[in-house]
């Protein structure tokens, strides 16, 4: 039969299997016109289609950051008050009860636990809603779609047609990302793909982009985040086609086939298990790493440098840690934020990446308003708690329609900075020399591109061994620079900002 | 019927998706699910899935530290739509043995 037929054995058979019964069915079974393409046939012709598809996944694009940027703020705005109130002076009450007011151990439990682990959980209401929002494209069958427009356009540019699956990965975490590079069957493919993950923004990178968009482009904050994301699928699209050509020039591409699941209208429980699982990975890390980080901050920062002050009463400006930072501070200069503040808080990213927001959050230590108050009773921080709660539910509602672009509190009075963003606003402002909204726009661009935090490093250096790991490191450390300058510089001259 | 299949996927120039191959071919979704897994077992085509489950080992405790892909193993992991792509050197392969018949 081998030779006859020129397959082996099995092929022949269940090829002419195949055949009698396709035949058969096809005898047999009459099927209305109507039946014969399903819903999600239908769908797919439009959300799947050669010109609309990527258009499409644009607009999703645009919808998730501006539900995760703009709907989320009034969440974000009711956990900042909790923690800045109700919890600070609890913990202020609990260390008063144990005779260590004034103490180094309140200070650090206070400018370093609270403001560096507080200063990152803020952020939670934003990562819940952004886990909500890829929960529901994912469970609706959206994001199998997004990932086959997506990598066809990888294709069509000459890049391995599977490279934007691992990138769409990368867009909760990188560590994962890596991993998902092993769909690549060839060792070239799957070396560029991995260089290309880290410029997918990682839902660590966001609370920074929030915080930033927040201080600097309030009115248009779900605008800056959706451009940034997208200016880091544009980065590595670029950058593949460039590697492509030159250091991976190789052999044809080869296709592949995608399994397209059923379109399906999500599930609550669904929906609430990827979000609250993700989401308390997110608390969880802000427990260990984030602690732990901030603990030594703290401690770095408590140490006087020349003898000026003492252990725990010392200006920040002369601790060790801006000592130290102030070394570095100047290659940041040409960027607009070459002050030790802001390159401390890079290089503390390289622990991870909400870490540069709870370094900010020590690094810009300021002293409470109304700290001469009397502080509220227990049960009035409860009732607080509860009211500011249900009013911003409410106002998480009314901002909806921000997603059309409709806003709904364009009469209300715009809510005064905290004392973080007007400190930062000022950090910036200073060491760009007015230029603030550029330089925060350029620290945005370099904590986009630059080298992920350090278990993404890890899993990149398994994956891609140590050669292409440093290769990566360098090469992203010198790009972020670059497109940072070009930003901060480029801006100037256009007299932009 | 089998190679048909086989030679739709080795001739097209993008990635395709299985509703699209099974309209093309005139062939029910079902019964080309059953003929790509006849490939996989000829190692002619690759179950993406399986290859990336199979690195995982048994040792590992999961986590997104981990080598382990799956929505078991991280939380963060997006569920991915399951691909099936060419082994190595099967588009040349396929190209000869059709101009050879």
């Amino acid at each position: 039969m081998q030779e006859i037929f020129g397959d082996d054995v099995d092929t022949v058979i269940a090829d002419r299997r195949y055949g009698w019964i396709n035949g058969l069915v096809r005898e047999i079974v009459q099927r209305p016109a109507a039946n014969r393409q399903t819903v999600s046939d239908k769908i797919d012709k439009i959300v799947t289609h050669r010109l609309f598809g990527i258009p499409i996944f644009l607009m999703a694009m645009w919808v998730v950051f501006k539900m995760t940027a703009d709907v989320s703020a009034p969440y974000l705005d009711w956990v900042d008050g909790v923690i800045n109130g109700p919890i600070t002076h609890w913990i202020a009450a609990l260390l008063g009860l144990l005779d260590l007011t004034g103490t180094w151990v309140e200070s650090l439990f206070v400018d370093g636990v609270l403001a560096g682990v507080g200063g990152v959980l803020v952020f939670v209401p934003v990562l819940m809603f952004l886990y909500l929002a890829l929960a529901i494209l994912e469970d609706s069958g959206y994001m199998a779609r997004a990932a086959f427009v997506m990598d066809r356009l990888m294709h069509t540019l000459g890049l391995h047609g599977k490279s934007f699956l691992p990138m769409l990965v990368g867009f909760g975490c990188t560590v994962p990302a890596f991993y998902a590079t092993r769909t690549l069957e060839n060792e070239k493919d799957r070396i560029l793909t991995g260089l290309l993950v880290p410029f997918m923004s990682c839902g660590a990178r966001l609370p920074v982009y929030v915080l930033f968009a927040a201080v600097f482009f309030p009115q248009n904050s779900g605008a800056v985040v959706f451009w940034l994301y997208l200016l880091g699928i544009g980065t590595a699209i670029l950058l593949g086609i460039a590697l492509k050509n030159t250091l991976f020039k190789g052999k044809e591409q080869s296709t592949f086939v995608m399994e397209l699941p059923p379109y399906r209208l999500p599930t609550l429980r669904s929906i609430w298990f990827h979000m609250w699982e993700r989401t308390s990975g997110f608390v969880k890390k802000a427990w260990t790493i984030i602690m732990a980080t901030s603990i030594i901050l703290w401690f770095l920062m408590a140490i006087p440098v020349r003898g000026e002050g003492s252990f725990a009463d010392t200006d920040i400006d002369h601790s060790v840690f801006a000592a130290a930072n102030q070394i570095i501070a100047p290659v940041f200069q040409p960027l607009g934020f070459g002050n030790w503040q802001a390159s401390s808080a890079l290089l503390t990213g390289f622990v991870a990446k909400e870490v540069v927001v709870s370094a900010m959050s020590q690094v810009y230590a300021v002293e409470q308003a109304g700290q001469a108050e009397a502080p509220p009773t227990f049960f009035e921080d409860i009732g607080g708690i509860i009211t500011s709660f249900v009013s911003a539910t409410g106002d998480t509602i009314k901002s909806l329609p921000l997603i059309v672009g409709v806003n709904l509190f364009e009469d209300e009075v715009e809510e005064a900075p905290t004392e973080l963003m007007s400190a930062i606003k000022e950090g910036f402002e200073t060491s760009s020399g007015g230029h603030g909204a550029l330089a925060a726009l350029a620290f945005m661009v370099f904590v986009l591109i630059y080298t992920p935090c350090m278990s993404a490093v890890a899993a990149e250096r398994q994956e891609l061994g140590m050669k292409w790991t440093w290769v990566s490191i360098v090469g992203q450390l010198l790009l972020a620079w670059l497109m940072a300058f070009a930003v901060f510089q480029g801006g100037k001259l256009l007299g932009l900002g | 019927m089998l190679n048909l299949v086989l030679k739709e996927i080795a001739g097209a120039n993008e990635p395709i998706s299985l509703t699209v191959l099974s309209n093309k071919l005139a062939i029910e979704q079902s019964a080309l699910e059953g003929m790509l897994a006849h490939w996989v077992r000829k190692g002619k085509l690759r179950d993406d899935d399986a290859e990336e489950s199979s690195a995982c080992g048994t040792g590992g405790t999961g986590g997104c530290g981990c080598a382990c892909t799956g929505t078991d193993a991280c939380a963060f992991v997006a569920k991915m739509p399951k691909t099936y792509s060419l082994s190595s050197g099967i588009k040349k392969d396929n190209a000869e043995n059709t101009q050879s018949r």
